[in-house]
């Protein structure tokens, strides 16, 4: 599978729901998965089909575990630790 | 400061680092970031964002919706560095004054700023004053406000709003025209220790108002 990588209107879109529930200091002495199942266990159901939706495209015929394990791996490629510093740098959630 | 060349979707793209005109122009996108930010506007900062590059650069045909966010991200930031000042003038700090936008500020006003600002100072031209490197724009900045400030004190100094009378010596004394905060002395990091006479020490017993109050007792003590 090619794994999404995003571009930036599409990253500061999935960094704005994110930033709310992730400590990025905090995060980064988690694992891959130990974060996306903190993230996906805080954000609410609209906010997960965004997430996937942007990572995964029509993931509507994945089951829960192919989506997480998915989403780890994309999150992990497109940096999203240091996403949510940049998003945080440039002012957007202050 | 040389150009510096990154890649984008493995072309390579060269920044620059402007000079004066071009400069102005990057605050002006910079203000348009800014409102960007505070609206939450994602798509109206990538946009101002990639004019940034594109007008630090020199030109590259790139589908930015295609890149990367950390590339985006890191051309940007390579963009900023290259295009700020590398000597830290006085002048660039100081307390910020009220943000709110004068009834005389436009789009694009920057660049009339400076060029009235050496014009009339220098006699210089539009192509000359257009070609100043960034840091040397800056410091003569400086010089002519502080020049400014200096002539307005001997002015002041000369007359005699500078002696108000004080009521209480029943003198006039001088009082000083006030400085901007880039002219103020600097406070020291670490104030020095003063060492006082135990004489000269408050005598008997110090009562600490911080503290909370001792409940009395049946006595009234």
């Amino acid at each position: 599978m090619e794994y999404k990588i995003l571009n930036f209107p599409e990253a500061l879109k999935i960094a704005s729901i994110l930033a709310k529930h992730v400590d990025v200091q905090e995060a980064r002495g988690m694992e891959g998965w130990e974060l996306s199942s903190k993230i996906f266990s805080s954000i609410s159901s609209d906010e997960v089909a965004i997430v996937a939706r942007a990572f995964l495209g029509d993931f509507r015929q994945m089951n829960s575990e192919e989506i997480l394990k998915l989403c780890t791996d994309i999150m992990e490629r497109n940096n999203i630790l240091d996403l949510l510093e940049a998003y945080t740098v440039m002012g957007f959630s202050q | 400061m040389d150009n510096i060349k990154i890649k984008i979707l493995g072309n390579e793209l060269i920044l620059m680092r402007l000079t004066l005109k071009g400069w102005t122009a990057l605050e002006g996108i910079k203000k348009g970031m800014d409102d960007a930010v505070s609206t939450k506007d994602f798509d109206n900062y990538f946009i101002h964002t990639v004019r940034f590059i594109e007008t630090a650069s020199l030109p590259l045909e790139i589908d930015w919706e295609k890149v990367p966010w950390y590339e985006v991200a890191y051309a940007y930031s390579t963009a900023v560095k290259l295009n700020t000042p590398t000597i830290e003038f006085p002048i660039l700090k100081g307390n910020k004054e009220d943000n709110k936008r004068a009834p005389w500020e436009y789009d694009g006003r920057a660049w009339f700023f400076w060029l009235n600002l050496f014009a009339g100072n220098y006699g210089w031209t539009e192509d000359k004053i257009a070609e100043l490197d960034i840091d040397t724009a800056i410091g003569l900045y400086q010089e002519i406000s502080l020049d400014d400030q200096l002539d307005k004190e001997w002015e002041y100094g000369l007359s005699e709003i500078s002696y108000p009378y004080n009521s209480s010596t029943k003198k006039q004394e001088f009082k000083p025209l006030q400085r901007p905060a880039w002219m103020s002395p600097l406070i020291p990091k670490q104030l020095p220790i003063v060492r006082m006479r135990k004489d000269m020490m408050p005598q008997g017993n110090i009562v600490d108002l911080s503290l909370e109050p001792i409940k009395s007792n049946k006595h009234g003590i």
